[in-house]
């Protein structure tokens, strides 16, 4: 079983982005909303972000942009947890899911003031295929 | 960080009950002569009320239908109204009909469809601060882009080289819409506010001025 681990304020965690939330090359606020508990992300100390765009259902129609996880809790009201995803886990539906030791959370409600916020944070590493 | 948020509420609200501004296009409020003599005891510092920005007859009406309008209303009879939607605004509303074909699920995480009363009700808000911004501020409100939101809502997001602007419409009709903009600095502005209100404070101001 994985450690759940401290994150410190220099580490970076990786999101997918879907297709759809990009637009003339610039990723839009609502790119930034909740999956369940919280928005997953990788922590780069586990993972890469090709490893994070191949966790997509179809991968091709993701991009992958890099948050500083510093950054994230200056936003107020949002924190950055590690949720390791252990072996036999399940989703909420009782679906089972991939283990996966990096899955972070960006917990707090991704109000509209804290998605413009989050909009302005992203860098990218892996680029939409065309 | 400054917030101006009750500042521009207080004057929204101000400027709902302002008849220069609202009745006079319907045809059902004082003329424009009333209008503007009722305007005369604001003082200056209104930004709702400064003189320059009261629309001359000239600026909506041919000097032809200036005169059947006042000759319609001075007789009583129904008075038509100009179409005041501005172009980009109706373009940028049709061009987001695609979000309607977003099913649950769209974004393979588990995001959910969009249901046409919102959308509907989203285009319906753009419409009425598109329309009050021409009628009040004699100027084109920018487009913004029309976007899914989460959990079936809709985004409008205005993104300006000074400002961005961003205004979630809910799924649910009771719930508030909610907005959050700033200049990229010091000045912001947050809020909650009804989707079939004219809020001249909320874009008007935070985009135009």
């Amino acid at each position: 079983m994985w450690p759940k681990e401290n994150i410190p304020n220099e580490s970076s965690v990786f999101m997918r982005v879907f297709r759809t939330f990009i637009t003339q090359g610039n990723v839009l606020p609502n790119a930034f909303r909740d999956q369940g508990g919280g928005m997953s992300v990788d922590w780069d100390k586990y993972a890469t972000p090709a490893q994070t765009r191949d966790r997509a259902r179809r991968p091709e129609n993701n991009a992958v942009v890099s948050l500083l996880v510093g950054a994230v809790r200056d936003v107020d009201g949002l924190a950055v947890e590690h949720e390791p995803v252990q072996e036999n886990s399940c989703d909420e539906r009782g679906n089972p899911l991939r283990p996966n030791r990096a899955h972070c959370e960006v917990i707090g409600e991704k109000t509209t003031e804290r998605r413009v916020k989050l909009s302005r944070l992203w860098r990218w590493e892996v680029p939409l295929e065309e | 960080m400054r917030v101006l948020e009750d500042i521009l509420s207080r004057r929204a609200d101000l400027l709902s009950v302002e008849a220069g501004s609202r009745e006079s296009v319907h045809g059902s409020g004082p003329a424009w002569s009333e209008c503007i003599s009722s305007k005369r005891w604001r003082s200056s510092g209104e930004w709702f009320s400064a003189p320059q920005l009261l629309p001359k007859p000239d600026d909506w009406f041919a000097r032809s239908d200036f005169r059947a309008f006042m000759a319609n209303r001075l007789r009583g009879r129904p008075v038509k109204r100009r179409a005041a939607l501005p172009s980009t605004t109706l373009e940028a509303i049709e061009s987001s009909r695609w979000i309607l074909d977003l099913k649950d699920d769209w974004d393979e995480q588990g995001a959910e469809g969009y249901s046409e009363a919102t959308w509907s009700r989203a285009c319906g808000f753009l419409a009425l601060q598109a329309t009050l911004v021409r009628r009040s501020l004699a100027r084109e409100l920018p487009s913004p882009a029309i976007l899914p939101g989460p959990k079936g809502s809709i985004d409008l997001h205005w993104k300006t080289q000074r400002f961005e602007l961003l205004v979630n419409i809910p799924r649910e009709e009771a719930e508030p819409a909610t907005f959050y903009g700033d200049d990229y600095g010091t000045l912001c502005i947050r809020g909650n506010l009804k989707a079939s209100e004219e809020v001249l404070g909320l874009v008007g101001f935070w985009l135009l001025v």
